[in-house]
């Protein structure tokens, strides 16, 4: 026989709470300890909290996961040869001006969010491909579990 | 206050290691494992310590005063995601093959050791 298993689910607010800190541990990741790959744990946290308590989310396909990881992936390409001119990684956006491009000014500070160029967006789509991955992990866990004949 | 921390990273360790040894249980093997993958983390964030240093926060770094040292703390925090996703899949290991074999020790049914 199949065993029915239940989970218990969580709130609302819990997973939102979830969805920022992962993406402040990478937004921040310039300024403190902490980065895209345990920013994405955290956000695979939070999609583990949703479907862990819906038996349909459970069983749907990964088609979801599967894009985060490949937009991800792609978006760390992009960036990597957006600074191919001078060297591979290049930080071309940094001190241009615009959203991450702010200039940090000299001397001692408290350091600034928006001054890290490219790194914020590298974190960000290392975020994508952890939270795809380990999301996928855990789906593979659960159906591995809910589909066991139990003994 | 670094012995001390010390004393319980040896304590974490031989804790871990005695579990890894000794047990026969393969799931308490596997949290045996992450006690000890603990103890590194907590060696490499007591190294980082300064006598009466801030948390290593930029956006603190206005007010003065020493700071604990930020890369071994950004280490630990990759290594706790590695080492519990490890032990997640480890867990899983430990939980599912059970099923195949019928037992949770990690040796063979048939086999005297």
């Amino acid at each position: 026989m199949i065993a029915e298993k239940r989970y218990s689910s969580a709130h609302p607010f819990l997973i939102l709470l979830l969805m920022g800190l992962g993406l402040a541990q990478a937004l921040f990741a310039h300024l403190r300890p902490g980065d895209g790959f345990t920013g994405g744990a955290i956000v695979a946290l939070a999609l583990l909290a949703v479907t862990m308590k819906n038996e349909e989310a459970r069983l749907a396909s990964p088609v979801a996961l599967v894009l985060f990881e490949g937009v991800g992936l792609a978006a760390f390409l992009v960036l990597s040869f957006l600074g191919m001119g001078a060297t591979l990684m290049y930080n071309v956006l940094v001190g241009r001006g615009g959203v991450f491009g702010g200039t940090l000014p000299a001397g001692h500070n408290g350091g600034q969010l928006f001054t890290s160029g490219t790194i914020a967006l590298f974190n960000l789509s290392v975020v994508l491909i952890a939270a795809g991955a380990l999301g996928r992990m855990a789906r593979a866990f659960f159906l591995a579990d809910s589909q066991e004949v139990d003994r | 206050m670094r012995d001390l921390t010390l004393v319980a990273v040896l304590v974490l360790f031989a804790a871990g290691l005695a579990g890894v040894v000794f047990s026969q249980d393969r799931r308490k093997r596997v949290m045996a494992l992450f006690f000890l993958q603990s103890s590194a983390v907590f060696l490499f964030v007591s190294l980082g310590y300064r006598q009466g240093g801030r948390p290593p926060l930029f956006t603190l770094m206005a007010e003065g005063g020493p700071m604990a040292l930020p890369s071994a703390q950004a280490m630990a925090t990759s290594f706790l995601i590695l080492s519990s996703v490890t032990v997640a899949l480890l867990l899983a290991l430990a939980f599912f093959l059970p099923r195949r074999e019928g037992t949770i020790r990690g040796e063979r049914k048939g086999r005297s050791r």
